[in-house]
């Protein structure tokens, strides 16, 4: 997944587990940047009675490095409460909730939002309020207003949402995690089955989004609105975070907290812990900021699974098998940005230090027909130049790490036939909607309607 | 020998870090106050700490290496006869032992 359950301790701390990132120029107002980080995988529509929410003793960050460093200059902090309404009652909901506030929604979540800047920090909004999770038609009947209403507006055109999605990510788990099974390509598998079409593991599956909307000018490191794409100051690096206290201490008086907050979860760029990263690393990597990520580059520059391709598929990547240099193209995709010459018209190069950001352009405007190759398809606005809700990461890494950008960098590699076919066969549209406008993915699929694990 | 009181923590604390936030293993703030009313001196750095736990965690005994944590923050401290005190507190306080609820399988 892209970084779902990703490592072995982050997986047994779901509401700290920070599964997808998102930054991209948002498509209807393009003046602003839309930044989302998603948490708790694999939630089962149907999980109540004590439904998901986000975690009251968890701090989540949403970091922007626009210097460069791989450390944040703007940081913009979550910090969630819960209430029981109704102490007498097992129920998550007793009767239908028709608006946040109602007395019927036996579980409102609150949050507050502060703005670190320059070391200085700045409550934007408290008290705002999170939907309920989609229970039903009865308990949720028009869950589409209740959602709308609790994206918020707060000081200088920021807008927040924080609340239960439909997983907007699509991948086929099943095959991949059973030896890198890509099932449109599994005849020509060490272990071969007829080819079919690739199933979507996440389709019946919410996550609980944090999602903010920020003007440009709020994130450049110069204040400006940057139009030309190969100027410096045109490049954010956008994280998520989540933290935990260094001390937890509970009996049946005491449940409570003390100590610094230790990062417990991070995600930039999609599928880096998850896949670069060894998993006797990968709870190490978590609690490092991307500024420690040079520790990790040994492992980009030769990544596993492009040493696995050859053997799983045997035959089809040889010219990948044969190649033993460095892996430049990739070291520049995930820890340093794209410089400039190497894509026409692009950049989002942002200096030598290396981290795992998701670099976004933000002279690049919006796509009026996006693909969701991103620059793989010609669409300079789409992945790796930042990440819209809908780009096709998993199929970009793929044909990536299989030695498709290779000759980015190194135009004396020619790549197998197959680089540039791989895929695990799934794509939206279909399965998977989107909003097109914030929070931009779209309304968790219901406790009540969703078919469980339909093929 | 003698066991270690909240007060003889609170006293070795402030003599190790004046500036350090301090309490006791696992009693919180406000519970430890009336015990130390006579007390001015530690009644004032009590009214700094507020309320809320404070956390001791030893780190190397040998080396009296300790960090306090209260709130956000963490104050390391290296005292080789406070951690020395607090082990032997952990070890022989009867009160201590008895609030704990786990062990048991």
């Amino acid at each position: 997944m892209s970084s779902h359950r990703e490592a072995p301790e982050c997986s047994k701390d779901p509401v700290a587990d920070n599964t997808d990132t998102y930054c991209f120029v948002s498509p209807d107002r393009p003046d602003t940047v839309t930044m989302i980080t998603n948490y708790i995988p694999l939630e089962a529509p149907f999980g109540g009675p004590n439904f998901f929410e986000f975690g009251d003793d968890v701090l989540y960050r949403i970091n922007v490095d626009n210097t460069g460093d791989g450390k944040p200059d703007i940081v913009y902090e979550f910090r969630f409460n819960t209430d029981i309404v109704n102490p007498d009652t097992f129920l998550y909901n007793t009767g239908p909730i028709d608006r946040n506030t109602s007395p019927n929604f036996n579980r409102p979540q609150r949050y507050s939002v502060t703005e670190i800047r320059g070391g200085r920090r700045r409550v934007l909004a408290r008290g705002l309020l999170c939907p309920p999770c989609n229970v039903g038609p009865r308990s949720t009947p028009n869950y589409a207003r209740l959602a709308n209403s609790a994206i918020y507006s707060v000081d200088d055109g920021i807008k927040v949402f924080a609340g239960q999605r439909r997983e907007g990510f699509y991948v086929d788990l099943g095959a991949v995690f059973d030896l890198a099974v890509l099932r449109p390509f599994q005849n020509l598998h060490l272990i071969p089955t007829p080819a079919t079409n690739g199933r979507d593991a996440l389709k019946a599956f919410n996550v609980h989004t944090i999602a903010i909307q920020v003007p440009i000018r709020q994130l450049t490191r110069n204040g400006g609105r940057p139009t030309d794409p190969m100027r410096p100051e045109s490049v954010i690096g956008v994280w998520g975070s989540a933290h935990r206290q260094k001390n937890s201490f509970r009996d049946a008086k005491y449940d409570w907290e003390a100590g610094p907050w230790s990062q417990v979860s991070r995600l930039g760029m999609p599928l880096f812990n998850e896949v670069i990263v060894p998993m006797s690393r990968k709870d190490r990597w978590n609690s490092l900021g991307p500024d420690q990520d040079f520790r990790f580059a040994k492992y980009v520059a030769r990544p596993e699974l492009a040493r696995l391709l050859p053997g799983l598929y045997p035959g089809v990547f040889p010219n990948l098998k044969a190649y033993t240099k460095e892996r430049a193209d990739l070291l520049a995709i995930l820890l340093t940005g794209i410089p400039a010459g190497v894509v026409k018209g692009f950049q989002n190069f942002t200096g030598p230090t290396q981290a795992d950001e998701e670099r976004l352009n933000v002279a690049i405007p919006p796509s009026k027909n996006p693909n969701i190759m991103g620059i793989l398809g010609g669409d300079l606005a789409g992945f790796p130049n930042g990440r819209r809700v809908f780009d096709n990461v998993v199929t970009v890494e793929l044909q990536a790490v299989a030695g498709a950008t290779i000759p980015l960098v190194d135009k004396t590699f020619t790549p197998d036939g197959a680089a540039t076919l791989v895929t695990d066969g799934v794509t939206p549209p279909g399965n998977v909607s989107y909003l097109d406008v914030f929070p931009y993915l779209d309304h968790p699929v219901s406790g009540y309607d969703v078919q469980p694990l339909a093929g | 020998m003698r066991n270690l009181t909240r007060r003889d923590v609170l006293r070795a604390s402030a003599g190790a870090a004046a500036a350090a936030p301090l309490v006791a293993l696992g009693v919180d703030a406000a519970e430890a106050a009336p015990d130390l009313d006579s007390d001015l001196e530690t009644q004032a750095i009590l009214d700094r700490v507020g309320r809320g736990p404070v956390v001791f965690a030893i780190h190397n005994p040998r080396r009296g290496e300790m960090s306090i944590l209260r709130g956000t923050k963490e104050v390391r401290v290296r005292n080789r006869r406070l951690v020395a005190r607090i082990l032997r507190a952990a070890k022989t306080n009867k009160r201590l032992s008895r609030r704990g609820r786990g062990g048991a399988f």
